[in-house]
């Protein structure tokens, strides 16, 4: 049976070490080389084309996540697993985005390390459990999100919403600022934070953006 | 000139006695009375007398000897005249003929003398008389020249005259003239002892009480124009009377440009005697004064205007602006180093401690694994101390995100607080929701952080005290700036509240770390209905 190629980059070597003595007694893993930062990986792993490549994100120079785009982009076959101490979302985002099959915590077991190894060879992703929990709980907040934002489309706060109302009625910032007792330069500011969230460009627009969401009604004017 | 006349007269006087002399010979020849020797006798002395009154007048100028003679003749004749009287009987009448015949010679002799000296008197008159009219000319020459020479001397001496006040006037007239254009230190150099003199004198001593007068005018002038604040007299209507030079400065303009106008154009002054205000340049300048505004009394005690005094604070204004930003600085400078180490810090636990104990952790693992000497107790008790060592980890990795969010740093602000507001939905009940706009590209790290922190700031806020159930974090990418609203529906609380007690939810360090960049911090708020927090910072684009 022919062994499971493995490539590993960190560059810490005591983690390099420890990685390789967990992964070497397993039967049917072979550790075909290490490398010690971003752009060692991308250059190994091109020229040995390893089945699982476990890189670790935090590396001097080149990321973990730019050597992944790098080499996925390169070599599809090459499937990469995230082998990292953050727990933070935005790390798996990150390197999801970037091409890679797995992302795991580095004080993962053997098991989950085999485990991992077997699941992405099947063309499936494979998260550690902790990395799985956030990740679902984020999907179940996302869409939960998606929901309200579905009824309320961009949101916009109380003073906005007043001010959209007196521009409809054709105030000035003057007049718009001596009303809500603020700077004309707050006024100012509100103004072009609700164009810019609406995404128009002229008066005419943010009133038919009002009346088309039903923020204003003419009756109010 | 009497001399002479006398002279002749007395001469006249001779003749006509020695030519009556014979007339009573003759007659006694014709009728021999003997009276008409008394009468010659008589007509002798006359002669004679006559002759000495004669030689008593007689200059020298004339030959006496001709009356010396005539006395001798006289003599002579009265002797004959003796002889032919006394000897009457005894002589013939022929003898006393021949006797008269030589009286008559003799007197003819005398009349011939004395017509002679008649002559030479008459002479002499005449030399007189011709002498006198020529006198008479060269005296009227003399006196015509005189004369000519008096109207040249009048003429002279009025030409002088009149020069003199010709040119004492013109000298009064020409230091009047330096006077009136404002040369008071001259005087009249005039020395004359008349009446110019004196109103030289008159004229130089009110010259110099006028410059006394005047030097302490100037004197005042030149305080006023060499104050280092300015100065700004009015009238009651608030128009400029007068100003010093630094009043000018400040404004900008000219002395006369000024004086008349309108205090109001340049600066409004509140019935306040002393304020900060600006003063509005002739060049629309805005410069920051002080300035004090103060009843202007007179003599009688009436308010006749008011005084300004101006004290220009632009470079104090400056130095204060400039201290300020230093300060911002600094506070930015330390946030900043607080911040790296914040990151060191995590940095190092993440990439020094969690490696470690992650190695450990491997150690662990492959001891349960290998050593097949193990029982399982000492499985159980590695299976433990693997799991100790992985919330050791977990901890380090907890406590490097609160130090600072890795995320932030590799990542930026949006996928950073994305995450946040994900986590707080995951821990907590509040629904938090966070958007962005127009951000494609990362800001400037510092911003980042301090964005980073005023959203943990509100949101520990939001948190602490609002009761909230939903809350917005938006940020808002303008061209020139960066819009972060934080806004929730929660109790709020009355704005007036907010004075005095903004320590209490952390408002006053959020601001102080907007305005060290330079931002500004704007809260609405009211009792139930929610805050509002907007802040905008200036971007520094990365």
């Amino acid at each position: 049976m022919k062994k499971i190629r493995i490539l590993i980059a960190d560059d810490h070597l005591l983690i390099l070490k420890g990685i390789q003595s967990m992964l070497q007694s397993v039967d049917n893993l072979e550790i075909i080389g290490e490398a010690t930062n971003g752009k060692e990986a991308v250059e190994k792993a091109l020229l040995l084309r390893p089945e699982i490549l476990f890189i670790d994100i935090t590396m001097p120079g080149l990321s973990g996540i730019e050597a992944c785009r790098q080499i996925t982009s390169q070599n599809r076959a090459i499937k990469v697993i995230a082998l990292s101490q953050h727990e933070d979302e935005a790390y798996v985002y990150q390197i999801i985005k970037a091409g890679a099959y797995g992302y795991m915590l580095k004080n993962s077991t053997r098991e989950e390390l085999i485990t991992a190894v077997k699941t992405v060879l099947s063309g499936e992703k494979y998260f550690s459990p902790q990395i799985s929990d956030r990740l679902i709980n984020d999907l179940f907040i996302k869409k939960d999100r998606e929901r309200n934002s579905v009824e309320q489309g961009i949101h916009l706060t109380q003073r906005e919403l007043q001010i959209i109302k007196m521009i409809a009625e054709d105030l000035s910032n003057h007049e718009i600022s001596d009303r809500l007792s603020i700077s004309l330069r707050t006024t100012e500011t509100h103004r072009r934070n609700i164009m810019l969230k609406l995404k128009v460009n002229s008066v005419v627009a943010l009133v038919r953006y009002a009346l088309k969401h039903e923020l204003i009604t003419l009756d109010d004017q | 000139m009497v001399v002479e006349f006398k002279e002749l007269e007395k001469i006249q006087d001779v003749l006509l006695a020695v030519s009556e002399i014979k007339s009573p010979a003759q007659a006694y020849l014709n009728n021999s009375d003997q009276q008409e020797f008394v009468v010659f006798k008589s007509r002798v002395s006359i002669a004679k007398e006559r002759v000495e009154e004669c030689l008593m007048v007689l200059t020298d100028r004339h030959n006496r000897e001709y009356l010396d003679q005539l006395l001798t003749s006289l003599q002579k004749v009265e002797s004959l005249g003796d002889a032919l009287f006394r000897s009457e009987s005894n002589l013939k009448p022929h003898e006393r003929y021949s006797i008269f015949l030589k009286m008559s010679e003799a007197t003819v002799a005398d009349l011939t003398r004395l017509q002679g000296l008649l002559a030479e008197t008459k002479q002499e008159v005449t030399s007189y008389i011709k002498t006198n009219e020529t006198a008479i000319l060269h005296s009227t020459i003399t006196i015509a020249a005189l004369g000519l020479l008096l109207t040249f001397l009048v003429i002279y001496g009025s030409f002088l005259l009149i020069n003199r006040i010709t040119k004492s006037s013109k000298q009064l007239l020409t230091t009047i003239t330096e006077v009136t254009q404002g040369d008071i230190h001259t005087k009249v150099d005039l020395k004359s002892h008349d009446e110019f003199g004196e109103l030289a004198q008159a004229f130089n001593l009110m010259l110099k009480c006028i410059d006394e007068i005047t030097v302490s005018r100037n004197r005042y002038d030149n305080i006023l124009n060499s104050m280092f604040d300015g100065l700004i007299v009015l009238n009651r209507n608030g128009s400029i009377t007068s100003l010093n030079r630094k009043a000018c400065q400040l404004i900008g303009d000219s002395m006369d440009g000024l004086v008349g106008s309108s205090l109001s154009e340049f600066i409004k002054p509140v019935e306040e005697v002393l304020a900060e205000s600006q003063l509005l340049s002739r060049q629309g300048m805005k410069i920051p004064v002080l300035y004090s505004f103060t009843d202007l009394i007179n003599d009688d005690g009436e308010i006749i205007g008011k005084v300004m005094v101006i004290h220009d604070l632009s470079h104090q204004k400056e130095i204060e602006g400039q201290m300020d930003q230093i300060k911002k600085d600094r506070s930015v400078a330390i946030l900043e180093a607080q911040e790296k180490e914040r990151l060191r810090i995590a940095t190092d636990l993440h990439d020094g401690i969690v490696q470690m104990l992650t190695t450990v952790s491997y150690s662990i693992e492959s001891m349960e694994r290998e050593l097949v000497c193990l029982n399982e107790e000492a499985i159980a008790k590695l299976m433990e101390t693997r799991g100790l060592v992985n919330t050791a980890i977990a901890e380090c990795r907890r406590i490097s995100h609160n130090l600072i969010p890795l995320a932030l740093h590799d990542f930026g602000l949006i996928p950073a607080l994305s995450q946040m507001v994900n986590q707080l939905n995951h821990q907590y009940q509040i629904d938090f929701q966070f958007q962005s706009f127009g951000f494609e590209n990362r800001v400037d790290t510092k911003i980042e952080k301090v964005l980073y922190r005023i959203c943990q700031e509100s949101v520990n806020n939001i948190l602490k005290h609002s009761e909230a159930t939903q809350a917005y974090i938006q940020l808002i990418r303008h061209e020139k700036s960066i819009v972060l609203i934080v806004e929730d529906n929660g109790i709020g609380f009355e704005m007036k509240d907010l004075i005095g007690q903004t320590t209490g939810i952390g408002l006053d360090t959020m601001n102080e770390r907007v305005a060290n960049f330079g931002g500004i911090l704007t809260i609405q708020s009211s009792k139930n209905s929610g805050t509002e927090l907007t802040i905008e910072l200036p971007c520094i684009i990365n």
